[in-house]
């Protein structure tokens, strides 16, 4: 993996790097993918994807209100609030 | 009998607590002590509760002595690793990025737990985000072995592993992805337990793999580990992953136990090429004296196992670089503000972040970007089918598979600096993860360096009761002195 991909993915995860960790993940990134890629040999082809272990059916729940997580707590641990709300700079100057 | 910490074990404190014959104090403060003599070498919580403890000790006894019921974990310290949630007390997950938060809840397996009687000492050190083998990924602290303070206790859950095996909480609380109870119990010669997929409520864990995550006891013993297990386990509304099938009463399911024609598999490679001959021999005396117990040796292959680690690296990173999403700055932690929305996001997970994380996240969303997503993502998905199914095959003709928990045993702290040779550390421990199994690593032996060995047991998904009596049958058969020297 090459530093241009390095960056592109970081832009894609919202990750600020510095020119240093750049060239290093660029060469651990490389060195784990090239293993990764062992797995290339095996033919799946015609096999399914398993994405979770869940042996069970479907859980249905009755639709019954219930009360939900009082809204002062939820927003406790934000850096800055307002109102109950979560307060942050504008996207769109 | 005068009280002593170092001989008991949670089941045994329970018991005297309940009837009378110890006071809950007098385990909590004695508790406090060990900890107070033994963390300046060992290093296994990040934060402490010693008044709360001794707080809600004093409760349990004036409970007991108004002939309430005081619980099945009456008394007993536990720890509890630090990406779960105690209400009131931070979560750090050994992460700057949660700097300042305080849980708002606890989580399910706390509420569990504390209704049982349990008492929360503290809560322990972690690979930062539980991304780690060593425990020095953490971002707050280094985590030291017991066995031998030179060398690292394993991960991610080392402080829980640690706490346990320096005796300063009998029973810890651990979260494993591809092995993070399993590999730090075998470092530090303690039990860990992996329940199946489903089978406990993660309401309140921090997230790191959705699809393999799972929180599970550290003890000193097998029996203790069944205990825990029958209070955490069963249907959670919050968690909507938690299994509705009935959890068994694991204590009394061991009561009963007998492994007489048990069908023990084993696959011959883990012991052949394991690197560690000491591990290997130590591995291979408990499968004999299983057999020598009235178990019957099968044969078994797991040919798509080795690609394991490929597998996991892609899927547990790309569901943690989806996860860590929400560290942003916005709702909980730190924020780095540059004045923008946008640009705090990039600023605070760049700062708050450290090194292991942020490889793993851009792993994570490498496979799951636009051109690589087929190669990587989608094949490793299929490849995890190929890895269940061996394991349905040979669940057919067994009904445990038995090998190392880990190629070799405890190494020197900075020893791997290579972030390749530590994903390796996980080659036994992570097939089990993908395909959703319940598994154990049970003290087995020493090497002569004196560090502990772990024994790997597997059992298909929910099938927790034959684990427990066979890891059970060995324990006592072994009948191994455990307590680390701590040196």
């Amino acid at each position: 993996m090459d530093e241009h991909t390095v960056r592109h993915v970081a832009k894609l995860a919202r990750l600020e790097l510095a020119e240093g960790e750049i060239a290093r993940l660029a060469g651990d990134l490389s060195k784990i993918t090239h293993y990764i890629e062992q797995m290339g040999k095996l033919d799946v082809r015609h096999v399914e994807a398993t994405i979770h272990p869940v042996v069970d059916e479907n859980a249905w729940r009755p639709d019954e209100i219930h009360a939900s997580f009082p809204r002062d707590v939820a927003v406790k641990n934000a850096p800055d609030k307002d109102q109950g709300f979560f307060k942050v700079p504008p996207v769109i100057e | 009998m005068p009280f002593d910490l170092l001989k008991s074990d949670a089941t045994s404190i329970a018991q005297a607590v309940r009837d009378g014959s110890v006071s809950a104090e007098t385990v909590v403060s004695e508790t406090i002590k060990r900890m107070a003599a033994t963390e300046p070498k060992v290093g296994a919580f990040l934060q402490q509760d010693a008044e709360g403890a001794l707080a809600q000790a004093r409760a349990i006894d004036a409970a007991r002595k108004q002939g309430k019921p005081v619980g099945r974990l009456a008394g007993v310290p536990i720890a509890i690793k630090d990406n779960i949630h105690v209400e009131g007390r931070p979560t750090t997950c050994a992460s700057r990025i949660l700097d300042g938060f305080i849980a708002p809840y606890d989580a399910t397996v706390t509420t569990r737990l504390r209704a049982e009687g349990a008492v929360i000492v503290g809560k322990t050190n972690l690979d930062e985000f539980a991304m780690g083998s060593s425990c020095e990924n953490s971002a707050l602290k280094q985590t030291r072995n017991p066995w031998d303070v030179t060398r690292v206790p394993g991960g991610s859950s080392g402080g829980s592993a640690a706490a346990v095996a320096a005796r300063s909480a009998l029973v810890s609380l651990g979260t494993d992805t591809g092995g993070s109870i399993r590999l730090p119990g075998s470092f530090c010669g303690v039990v860990g337990m992996k329940p199946s997929y489903g089978r406990v409520s993660r309401y309140g864990a921090i997230a790191f793999a959705s699809s393999l995550d799972q929180i599970g006891p550290l003890s000193v013993s097998v029996r203790d580990s069944a205990l825990t297990l029958s209070i955490m386990a069963g249907r959670d509304d919050h968690d909507a992953t938690s299994s509705k099938r009935a959890a068994p009463d694991y204590v009394a399911e061991l009561a009963k136990a007998n492994i007489k024609g048990l069908r023990v598999g084993y696959v011959p490679a883990y012991f052949d090429q394991c690197p560690d001959k000491e591990v290997a021999k130590t591995c291979k005396l408990g499968l004999e004296r299983l057999r020598n117990l009235g178990a019957t040796l099968v044969e078994v292959n797991l040919p798509n196992a080795d690609h394991g680690i490929e597998v996991y690296y892609v899927v547990a990173s790309a569901e943690a670089s989806s996860n860590l999403s929400r560290f942003d700055g916005v709702r909980y932690g730190m924020r780095a503000d540059k004045g923008n929305a946008i640009a705090n996001y990039f600023a605070t997970r760049g700062a708050g972040f450290g090194t292991e994380v942020k490889r793993r996240i851009m792993l994570g969303t490498y496979a799951l970007s636009a051109g690589a997503y087929d190669e990587y993502y989608g094949r490793a998905s299929k490849v995890r089918t190929l890895i269940v199914n061996d394991f349905v095959r040979a669940f057919g003709g067994c009904d445990l598979i038995v090998g190392p928990t880990v190629p070799f045993t405890a190494f020197k702290a900075g020893e791997k600096s290579d972030p390749l040779s530590m994903y390796l550390c996980d080659i036994y421990t992570i097939p089990a993860s993908l395909a959703g199994l319940c598994a154990l690593s049970l003290p087995a032996g020493f090497s002569k360096a004196g560090l502990p060995i772990g024994l790997h047991l597997q059992a298909p998904p929910y099938a927790e009761t034959t684990l427990f009596a066979a890891a059970q049958a060995l324990e006592r058969d072994l009948g191994l002195d455990r307590l680390a020297p701590i040196a």
